[in-house]
């Protein structure tokens, strides 16, 4: 019995893990880290292998969540490739900087490094080119975090805020302030999957044109308008449209406190038409806590009458005070106009 | 998914590169002068290697330094 057992389990599991690998490169990639990193002390083989493996698995793993909230933000995967010997010629010709990575006990190192690397070029390819050096790279520094705890790598993450994060702060006045409200943003769910996609959508709008401060000045004011949707208070009115050039962006919140009697979806319904109707191409529609089956009887009427819901992403946030709830975003495309029929 | 390149020197050949691009004298002699702090630039503490025009920059390990010195890696 026992051979006739091994014959059908040992196929069947290497089947389960090659189609595992297929499915999750970017695990296969941790999974080999993890291998490597049991013979990085006696082999340099092994030690390049972690180092490579290691930095590519985190960042990618990254990639891969970032791509489901905000497709597009960072369309490429990371690839490490090692360097040993190049002429001077072919160095210059390729046009490419080569990093120095360290043996793996520095990895902490390695990894902070090769990630603003990365971010610095893979993450808004387009969008860059127009929005202020100091927003851009206080994006690369809230991602950078995010992947740093994303890995649980705490040692790499004080590594982080003590020698990059803190020498610039001191250096570029702003870059904390423009940190801080990244930060708010994030907490609240809205840096990946409104502010980076939106970011991503502005760039493929203006992109070719010349950059100018005008692009500049838009980045910004949409920004202080994602501030001040996130810091507002509850009932408060605020601006929930953004529609200019550059940006088309409206926001329903779901719901006020007075209106949760008879719950009814058809005015949240027509504000986001409403929405719609006047130049917005994406709509969030938002809730939190007990207003999540309000925003999800909302999302329900609209697939109903097939109003363009693309996703719907529930997630915790995480109260200053260590305290989380839940909340919900349902974020809608412009329907498509009907085809013109010509009579 | 398309993966963007990132070139990377390992420790272990660091020398063996700087030989090989015609560096490891300047910078041994201390010579090589981080383009963006201004300091000595020695196999201990360079970061990265960038080639602009027709010169081979080597620049320190400083965060501000290393954030100045990367242009686009190119896509496989």
């Amino acid at each position: 019995v026992t051979p006739i057992v091994i014959s059908i389990t040992v196929p069947t599991a290497l089947a389960l893990a090659l189609i595992y690998v297929l499915a999750h490169p970017e695990r296969a990639e941790r999974i080999v880290s993890w291998i490597f990193r049991l013979f990085a002390s006696v082999s340099r083989f092994a030690d390049r292998g972690y180092v490579a493996n290691d930095i590519q698995a985190n960042v990618n793993d990254f990639c891969a969540a970032l791509n489901r909230t905000a497709p597009g933000v960072i369309p490429h995967k990371l690839k490490i490739s090692w360097v040993q010997t190049e002429t001077r010629e072919a160095f210059l010709r390729n046009g490419e900087v080569i990093v120095r990575l360290r043996h793996h006990p520095d990895q902490d190192r390695n990894l902070v490094a090769a990630t603003l690397a990365f971010l610095g070029r893979g993450m808004l390819i387009r969008a860059r080119a127009y929005m202020d050096v100091r927003l851009s790279r206080s994006i690369e520094i809230i991602a950078t975090r995010k992947i740093l705890l994303g890995a649980k790598r705490h040692h790499a993450l004080d590594y982080f805020h003590n020698e990059v994060l803190e020498p610039e702060t001191q250096t570029t006045p702003g870059l904390r302030e423009d940190c801080q409200v990244l930060q708010l943003l994030d907490r609240e769910g809205y840096f990946s999957r409104v502010l980076l996609r939106e970011m991503a959508a502005f760039g493929n709008r203006v992109y070719p044109g010349m950059p100018n401060a005008n692009n500049r000045d838009q980045v910004r004011a949409f920004l202080a308008f994602l501030q001040t949707i996130v810091a507002k208070s509850r009932g408060e009115d605020v601006p929930l449209r953004f529609v200019t050039p550059e940006f088309k962006v409206g926001f329903v919140l779901v719901a006020r406190h007075e209106r949760r009697q008879d719950f009814d979806p058809a005015p949240y319904v027509e504000a986001i038409r409403r929405n719609f109707r006047d130049g917005a191409e994406t709509v969030f529609l938002c809730g939190e806590g007990e207003n999540i089956d309000y925003v999800k009887a909302v999302s329900r009427r609209l697939l109903a009458t097939k109003e363009g819901v693309k996703e719907e992403h529930v997630y915790t946030v995480q109260e200053p005070g260590g305290r989380t709830h839940k909340a919900i975003c349902v974020i809608l495309g412009a329907p498509r106009p009907a085809p013109h029929v010509e009579v | 998914v398309k993966r963007l390149n990132l070139k990377a020197v390992h420790d272990d050949e660091i020398q063996g590169l700087l030989e090989s691009l015609g560096l490891l004298e300047v910078v041994k002699s201390g010579h090589a002068i981080c383009p963006h702090c201004g300091d000595v630039v020695t196999v201990e503490n360079l970061n990265c290697i960038v080639p602009r025009g027709d010169e081979i920059l080597l620049v320190c390990s400083k965060p501000d330094c290393i954030e100045s010195a990367h242009p686009a890696p190119r896509q496989q």
